[in-house]
């Protein structure tokens, strides 16, 4: 009785412990959080990195949301120019749809642009044979989880990665390195978020994810996202535009049959879809790879667009 | 359920509680039922395979022990081998065999066609196939006797912290302890977690990080450098060990805090200064198994040289095809055992060679340590590659002395991956050449917690928390 009464004041005491590490976990959790986060929010801008950050802080009238196309294409200076109105370029190498969702998100509900411009490629709406890629990569949204959608993104409503980033610092995983470097560094100069790759060489890759898998089949998910997408802007009174930007070689099959989705999609959801595929922009002397457009085709691009956004939003 | 889980930190803790609340008359069901579900959350259907395992190793370990000589003992332990191999063949070999038997019978031009078993390998099956082994070779030896509650038998087959990837535990060890009386012990309790702490370290920051690297090289070997596929192959050396004995570590940690005490697995193998040395530091408890269960019937080391040097080669083949059914695992095995020959051979010869040097003793180790890592690394190569051929371009390209450019993706992330096992080795020196573990333990609590927080927040900061599988489990 004595032994087995000694036994469990020791497990108190140790569990007592064990609580006290935990709550001091927490503490110390919470405060380095902390620290980071207000480095973070005060890193000046980097080219890339803290983009989010940027566009979150600054009105802009126009902006283009997208994957490393839109990154690479959408001049805001020139299409600032023809439209007389501020353009930011919200594009981002690696990321598809669901980021482009997330940022809009974190945008619309502290701004509201007039127009909302998202440049599609085909495999926004497809199924993946490794969508696990696209979810992990939303991970550079992080810092911004105390916002619901980006919430339900990054844990996909999984209980344990929910309990995850109820950690401060967790938010800032693999990030440390990259805050400290844009903390103490110059900022190099940018084209609001426009990566300027400038003249690089034409190399043969890189063709779209879609043109290399056999049965081109939608996802209803991805759909879902892109419905949310559009009709959250409009809801705002934001205008919403579609545009599958230039690609250097005649469409594949898959390709055309992705984009025969988006002509219905988007026509059943009043968006304007502009198409710059075609023999125009055949031509690779202008690309740095098969779907990417170096900085003299980025110049033709923009100034093409903008023409024709100024028609389409009729700006004075 | 994989260990780097926060699903398995709420089981294990649920499992720890419960385990210390019960009467200790029914911890061994509490065990047993976690185990079964802890397997079945990877696969409920593969248990079965567990079961029947279980059920004929109780029925053959039964028959023996009730029958007086070897002789009629041998066809339960026939019984018990062909059912446990049986199984391993179909599940994990029956492809590769017959895969190569037919690219032989095209070569001679006739037929043979042997349909292809499209089934998952079963987690964990060489290991736990290993531990009943080694129970139904015992009983028959009479090293042991046979256990009569199933219940425990069945437990010290599925004990989940060593269920899927070891270490391979032998019944002497384990089945007494399964049936002793555990009291809770806030000593042996706060070393488990130590050690669960630090092999999650090892897991998370260092092999989960490593692996992005080396996956990205491994995949595409021919676009990379010479000095690329060199590095890659180096960091895949740590990320390796940092996965498996980052395992080891937890799965021996989870036991302790329950106070079951399994066998050490890894001894810091890289400070090895021979490839003999490197085997009795590098996954204990299957070098010990082969030893035990192979080696030593094959004749061991009393048989002429010629002949020890062929049991010692067979044994590394096996261990090669234990890993997995692969040629290159074969290779790997092979170069393995040619190492080790090789090494006890020139033993002597290259001591009289240091004694005539004069060199510093320190020296000599480092040269040796450094050697050995380059021979082990050469090996990982075939265990890494997916092919010999892809294996052979890394090894020629290396060898091209054309070291070409770095591949770096991103930079930050190939630092944390540096600081990671810089963080390991100084961790692994300290306790390899000043005893760090038996000084860590004697300091203030304060400092202690210090550390603990330091490795947790580091673990956070640049751990990679993808629930990433260990490499162990596909074996």
């Amino acid at each position: 009785m004595k032994a087995s009464s000694s036994i469990s004041s020791f497990k108190g005491r140790f569990l007592a412990k064990v609580s006290l590490f935990l709550a001091l976990f927490m503490l110390v959790d919470y405060g380095l959080g902390s620290l980071v986060e207000v480095i973070y929010l005060n890193t000046p801008n980097g080219p890339n990195w803290s983009k989010e950050k940027w566009l979150l802080e600054e009105p802009y009238d126009i902006v283009v949301f997208g994957s490393s196309r839109a990154l690479r294409h959408y001049v805001p200076k020139i299409i600032a120019e023809k439209t007389g109105r501020s353009v930011f370029n919200a594009g981002q190498n690696g990321q598809y749809l669901l980021y482009a969702y997330g940022l809009e998100q974190l945008l619309l509900d502290r701004l509201s642009p007039e127009i909302i411009v998202l440049d599609i490629l085909p495999s926004f709406v497809v199924r993946l044979e490794n969508s696990d890629i696209e979810f992990e990569r939303l991970s550079r949204l992080a810092p911004f989880i105390d916002n619901r959608e980006i919430r339900h993104l990054l844990t996909r409503g999984d209980f344990f990665e929910g309990l995850k980033y109820q950690s401060r610092l967790y938010r800032y995983n693999a990030k440390i390195l990259s805050i400290l470097k844009n903390t103490f560094s110059t900022p190099p100069q940018s084209d609001h978020g426009f990566d300027n790759l400038g003249d690089v060489r034409f190399h043969d890759r890189n063709p779209f994810i879609i043109d290399t898998i056999q049965n081109v089949e939608i996802d209803s998910f991805k759909v879902g996202i892109l419905q949310k997408f559009v009709t959250s802007a409009q809801q705002k009174g934001v205008l919403v535009v579609a545009c599958f930007s230039p690609v250097s070689e005649p469409l594949s099959p898959n390709t055309i049959k992705a984009l025969d989705y988006y002509r219905d999609f988007f026509a059943q959801h009043n968006v304007p879809l502009l198409n710059f595929s075609g023999p125009e922009y055949e031509d690779r002397e202008i690309y740095i790879d098969l779907i990417h457009m170096d900085e003299i085709g980025a110049t033709k691009f923009s100034c093409q667009f903008a023409k024709k956004l100024r028609t389409l939003a009729q700006f004075q | 359920m994989l260990f780097n889980s926060l699903q398995f930190a709420f089981f294990f803790f649920g499992i720890v509680l419960l385990y210390f609340i019960i009467p200790y008359r029914f911890r061994w069901l509490l065990l047993l039922v976690g185990s079964y579900f802890f397997y079945m959350c990877w696969n409920w259907k593969y248990i079965s395979l567990i079961v029947v395992s279980t059920l004929i190793d109780y029925f053959a370990g039964r028959r023996m022990v009730a029958l007086p000589t070897r002789k009629k003992r041998l066809k339960y332990l026939l019984l018990s081998l062909l059912a446990n191999l049986g199984l391993l063949f179909t599940f994990k070999y029956w492809n590769f065999f017959f895969d190569s038997l037919n690219t032989v019978s095209s070569a001679l031009n006739f037929s043979f066609q042997v349909p292809y078993v499209n089934v998952l390998l079963p987690v964990g099956i060489s290991f736990y196939t290993f531990q009943t082994l080694s129970y139904s070779i015992d009983v028959y030896r009479g090293v042991i006797k046979e256990e009569r509650h199933l219940g425990i038998f069945a437990l010290y087959v599925s004990f989940f912290p060593q269920l899927v990837a070891g270490p391979i535990e032998r019944a002497s060890r384990l089945l007494p302890q399964l049936l002793k009386k555990n009291d809770f012990d806030e000593y042996r309790t706060v070393s488990g977690l130590r050690l669960m702490l630090w092999g999650l370290f090892k897991k998370i920051v260092v092999a989960n990080r490593l692996a992005i690297y080396v996956d990205a090289v491994y995949a595409n070997v021919e676009f990379h450098s010479a000095l690329s596929l060199l590095i890659a192959t180096y960091l895949f050396a740590f990320q390796i060990y940092c996965d498996f004995s980052g395992y080891s570590d937890i799965a021996i940690g989870a036991a302790r805090v329950m106070g079951y005490d399994l066998m050490k697995n890894f001894n810091r193998p890289y400070f090895s200064r021979t490839i003999n040395e490197f085997w009795s530091r590098w996954h204990i408890s299957l070098s010990t198994w082969f030893r035990d269960y192979l080696y030593i019937p094959l004749g061991g080391n009393r048989s002429r040289r010629i002949r020890a040097n062929l049991n010692l080669f067979i044994v590394f083949l096996v261990s090669g095809m234990w890993h997995g059914a692969n040629w290159t695992f074969l290779i790997w095995g092979a170069l393995h055992g040619l190492y080790a020959g090789t090494s006890k051979m020139t033993l002597a010869f290259r001591n009289r060679l240091v004694e005539k040097l004069h060199a510093p003793k320190s020296i000599v180790n480092g040269v040796r340590i450094f050697v050995t890592f380059q021979l082990v690394c050469l090996g990982w190569v075939y265990f890494r590659a997916s092919s010999i051929g892809e294996a052979n371009f890394i090894v020629k390209q290396i060898l091209s002395f054309d070291p070409g450019t770095l591949f770096v993706p991103a930079l930050d992330q190939f630092i944390y991956g540096l600081l990671a096992i810089l963080i390991t080795l100084l961790v692994d020196s300290g306790q390899e050449w000043f005893g760090l573990m038996k000084k860590f333990v004697k300091w203030p609590r304060t400092i202690k917690w210090m550390v603990y927080l330091a490795l947790a927040v580091v673990m956070i900061l640049i751990g990679v928390f993808d629930e990433s599988q260990f490499i162990y489990f596909q074996f």
